[in-house]
């Protein structure tokens, strides 16, 4: 018989969520890549096993990231528009070793393409999504993509301004719509449909302001945010995408807008759909008369809690100075003209739009205290933690670096409050942080920012630890600190190969199984592609065969997400 | 001399193959070229610049040189590896006939030697890279500008001359879904001190005196904002202030304008202020309506390479390694300093003609580096012969890879001819193993023993 080749991470403290295991000591038996169920006693011939001892260390899966800005023309653009950001960081150096070589890189709000793997695998995260890309810049964060070492990645594409979208849901042509979402998923290599400001960015790139109720319709094409909404909600499950459309609803940082962000939830009637960054969408107040502003994340939520269709993620704001960057271009236009700091756009035919603003939060600023208050109230208010992802919309509401710190006031209610003491004294009566005293268990944090992430995105082998799943694992040592606990993993183990090693990137190459890219190649109507083809032949600058993305360019990091009907 | 003798590169068989043509920032991918005459020809779309650009030129024999001599490629490669390794203070530089997919293993390259690493932008466009992080950036893709643009102005730019198809492809004639007229549809502008063919086809052209872009610009960000302007100096600046309050009131009033600038602009006194005005400009004419500016890109990848330096190091040219993570300072870490103070020992060019950047740094001829070439063979003129140089398979014609439009839309480069000369990306990958063996397994270099 041939020799397998096993490793075996022993007597680690296993949260497994997903496979209803909480803090268990158990063996995790690994090969090819691979968790498995552990084998024959015959097999386990101690020279064929690799022995990892993980006794009195936490064990969880590898961290998912669904809503992340890590790859393509907007990050570049900030990473070009910010050098003092990075002066002002501690930079990642390169190592060249008998072992191994890994590349230098910088990082600050939006670090280079390396540091953006290792920063990621040094915290323990093992896959990442990034939130927006246009199509027509798919190539590009494919190449990116490439160059991100350690993390398995995918992206959604932005559709809810997309001219063919909106033409198509103007005309009622539900079928048409099906397919090109799907045609345009596969010319991409893209994991989902992403939604941002439906509506608006297209009002915005006519020099028509932008879209501010679910009812006004599109300047040039009618139909209105309502429609493009649930048309490609509609969309995504009428294709069975593992996962449902990616919304950033309209009216992003405005006071007042969880009456619109309400409202979309309702006119889903009952369609899946994942709600981004949802803490930005939760604001009461007026919108000319900032006194006013206060958290709506009660109300929302009481929704949210009562429907199962819906899933979010936070969108957490930390203090300090970050890189604002978003496919909702009046919303950068707007950011420039409230902070007076340097603006970038760049709008993408036919298809997108695109800011980038620095900015600074600080906690004795009421708004900005407020946005992180209500960030904390979302994660302590939503009942269920299988439907909320942790994220800081990063680079948006900070580094994903944050993560810990996060954990940290989510698991200890005193150090919450401390926190919460330190900001702005206006807080307190604006929302209902103070009264909230739940903590948040291991096995939760555990949920959130893995098992469940990996769950919303249809990743069947992530975010868990049963066999058949990616061996991506994380060890933690157990600390009363959980800003230190999760900042600095003890191990890190990629497809069943340690990586870093007490906080030491061992490797750029998780060979022999190279990190992959996550896309969907869902079924669509092949007979509509000549139309799709006459449309763009008439209205873009470049071949229609220079479009899609050519395959040979992913195939060694391919790895295709089914779309079937998931059992929930 | 008999070892330089040509050999003629191989033939497509399929007429009419689809082509991406990089012989300017336009890279039209709509040209089409067929075998003729022992070359290639554009038959459709194709414009005089971009027929010179993909004409197939006889190859030399030989790929690989030594001191002058012909040598087997992985000699080269090898004597290249140790030159490199053993440079106390290698600058790297070029990266413009080049697809991504090589230019990441130059940047790669550079990370393990702890070089200084610059591009061509460091020559032309500098300024607008300056002002991009003074200020921002306010771009569209090129069909935003073709579906939308009701105004178009050209500023210290002649795409005529420059981009031969850009007026008829992106800016001045074609038909877009806001524009359906095209031309009739659309006020073009031209600001340019200098003969300007594109100005024919203006509806307005402006001369400045030369160098007197910079008030210019800043009258006009005056008018916009509705402030007081006072001391004009309309004979100086050789625009009267009535012409330019009607321009200023166009600005705001269009649909959609957009400021090509090009490097007449750039290259002037106080030339990046220019590229910061253009850009604070079309900021300001945003909060009347929507409106761009777009450095107008030269030919090969530069976009590109620009990216692709930015996205792996965070800083797009002008930076250097040796403290083993990147440091950015143009003016310090760019090319013409680092030549010119004789500050580096070994100039490594890549993708690029070094004698169009370099050479009148040296008014003797004479320079203290020691010189590896990878790319398209060098004109006679340059200097004296590398120490090292590999030519590699013509970029416009044999390369493979990915490059980028100056609008910073990425598109597929494939091959129009067989070239029997390597290529680069192999060559590149080829070096890169090579020094990082020699890293790994021999005794280190003074910056490694250092640390």
């Amino acid at each position: 018989m041939a020799r397998r080749d096993l490793t075996v991470l022993e007597s680690g403290i296993v949260h497994d969520p997903a496979n209803g295991i909480d803090g268990v000591v158990k063996d995790l038996w690994m090969e090819n890549g691979k968790i498995i169920s552990p084998p024959a006693r015959l097999e386990r011939d101690e020279s064929n096993v690799r022995r990892i001892d993980a006794t009195g260390y936490v064990v969880m899966p590898g961290g998912v990231d669904i809503h992340s800005h890590i790859a393509g023309p907007k990050v570049n653009l900030a990473r070009r528009m910010r050098p003092e950001d990075k002066r002002q960081s501690i930079p990642v150096e390169r190592r060249v070793s008998a072992f191994g070589a890994t590349r230098s890189g910088s990082t600050g709000s939006v670090p280079s393409t390396f540091a953006t793997g290792y920063l990621y695998s040094g915290l323990g995260y093992t896959t990442a999504f990034d939130a927006a890309i246009a199509p027509l810049a798919a190539r590009h964060a494919h190449e990116e993509f490439r160059d991100t070492p350690l993390i398995d990645k995918g992206f959604f594409i932005l559709l809810g301004n997309n001219h063919y979208v909106l033409t198509q849901i103007a005309k009622g042509e539900r079928e048409r719509l099906r397919a090109f979402a799907g045609w345009i998923l596969q010319a991409a290599g893209a994991h989902a449909i992403k939604v941002v400001n439906p509506g608006g960015v297209e009002a915005w790139k006519s020099g028509m302001g932008n879209i501010h109720s679910l009812d006004e319709p599109v300047p040039h094409f009618g139909c209105t945010a309502r429609q493009v909404v649930t048309g490609l909600a509609q969309a995504a499950m009428d294709m069975n995408l593992p996962h449902p459309i990616h919304l950033h609803c309209n009216n992003l940082g405005l006071p007042g807008n969880f009456n619109t962000t309400l409202g979309t939830m309702r006119a889903l009637e009952g369609r899946r759909a994942h709600f981004t960054h949802i803490q930005f969408h939760s604001y009461g107040g007026e919108a000319l008369d900032q006194s006013t502003f206060c958290s709506k994340a009660p109300e929302l939520a009481e929704w949210f809690n009562n429907h199962p269709e819906i899933t979010v993620d936070v969108g957490q704001v930390m203090f300090g100075e970050t890189t604002s960057m978003t496919g909702d271009g009046p919303l950068g236009y707007f950011l420039h003209k409230v902070t007076g700091r340097r603006w970038t756009s760049a709008d993408t035919e036919l298809e997108a739009g695109c800011g980038i603003v620095p900015i600074t939060y600080r906690e004795k600023k009421l708004v900005h205290a407020l946005q992180w208050a209500i960030g904390l109230e979302w994660y302590l208010l939503a009942r269920d933690p299988w439907r909320i992802a942790m994220s800081t919309d990063h680079p948006n509401g900070g580094s994903f670096l944050a993560y810990p710190e996060i954990i940290a006031l989510l698991m200890d209610r005193g150090y919450r409050n401390e926190a919460l003491n330190a900001t702005h004294p206006g807080v307190k009566a604006r929302c209902r942080l103070a009264d909230l005293d739940r903590e948040y268990t291991l096995n939760e944090i555990a949920i959130i920012t893995r098992a469940a992430p990996a769950r919303m995105l249809g990743l069947a082998t992530k975010g868990h630890l049963g066999p058949g799943a990616d061996a991506d694992i994380t060890l933690y040592q157990p600390d009363h600190d959980k800003r230190r606990m999760f900042a600095l993993p003890r191990m890190v183990i990629k497809a069943g190969r340690l990586v870093v090693d007490d906080g030491n990137i061992l490797s750029d190459e998780s060979a022999p199984h190279p990190t992959r890219t996550w896309m969907v190649r869902p079924d669509f109507d092949r007979d509509a592609v000549p139309d799709i083809r006459t449309w763009f032949e008439n209205h873009y600058t470049l071949r229609f065969d220079n479009y899609p993305v050519e395959r040979e360019r992913l195939a060694p990091v391919e790895a295709l997400a089914p779309c079937e009907k998931t059992a929930r | 001399m008999a070892s330089r003798d040509k050999t003629d590169p191989i033939l497509p068989n399929n007429s009419a193959t689809p082509a991406v043509c990089t012989g300017c920032g336009c890279l039209c991918d709509d040209v089409t070229v067929s075998p003729s005459g022992g070359s290639l020809v554009a038959n459709t779309h194709g414009c005089a610049k971009g027929q010179y650009w993909l004409e197939l030129r006889p190859e030399p024999k030989v790929s690989a040189f030594l001191n002058g001599r012909p040598a087997p490629l992985k000699k080269a490669i090898n004597a290249a590896a140790d030159i490199l390794w053993k440079s106390n203070n290698p600058l790297v530089f070029g990266l413009e006939q080049i697809t991504c997919e090589s230019a990441a293993k130059v940047v790669a390259i550079s990370d393990w030697l702890g070089a200084n690493l610059d591009t061509t932008a460091s020559f032309n466009q500098g300024p607008t890279g300056l002002a991009f992080q003074g200020v921002g950036e306010i771009s569209c893709s090129l069909g935003e500008v073709r579906n939308r643009a009701d105004l178009i102005l050209f500023w210290g730019a002649d795409p005529l001359v420059t981009h031969p198809r850009h007026t008829s492809r992106y800016s001045i004639d074609p038909p877009g879904v806001h524009v359906p007229l095209g031309r009739k549809n659309r006020f073009v502008v031209v600001i340019d001190s200098e003969a300007n063919q594109t100005a024919s086809q203006a509806d307005l052209w402006l001369r400045p005196k030369p160098g007197r872009d910079f008030e210019l610009i800043w009258a006009l960000r005056a008018m916009i904002q509705g402030r007081e302007i006072a001391g004009y100096d309309s004979a100086a600046n050789g625009v009267g202030l009535e012409e330019l309050e009607g321009l200023a009131h166009r600005l705001k009033g269009c649909r959609f304008g957009v400021l090509f600038f090009g490097d007449r602009l750039l290259a002037g006194p106080g030339h990046h202020l220019n590229a910061d005005g253009a850009v604070s400009l079309a900021h300001d004419i945003n909060a009347h309506t929507r409106f761009y500016a777009r450095p107008l890109r030269r030919a090969g990848n530069p976009m590109g390479s620009e990216s692709v330096t930015c996205w792996q190091t965070g800083y797009p040219f002008g930076l250097n390694l040796a403290r083993g993570f990147p440091r950015y300072n143009p003016g310090e870490f760019t090319a013409r300093r680092l030549i010119d103070s004789g500050e580096s020992d070994v100039l490594l060019t890549v993708g690029v003609s070094p004698g169009d950047y370099l050479n009148s740094g040296n008014a003797n001829g004479s320079h203290s580096f020691q010189h590896i070439h990878i790319g398209d063979g060098l004109p006679e003129e340059w200097q004296s012969p590398p120490k090292v140089e590999i030519r590699t398979a013509p970029f416009a014609t044999a390369a493979s890879g990915t490059v980028y439009r100056m609008d910073d839309i990425s598109l597929p480069l494939r091959p129009l001819s067989m070239s029997q000369l390597p290529d680069m990306e192999q060559v590149l990958t080829e070096l890169e193993g090579t020094i990082l063996e020699r890293m790994r397994n021999s005794s280190p270099p003074t910056e490694m023993a250092a640390s």
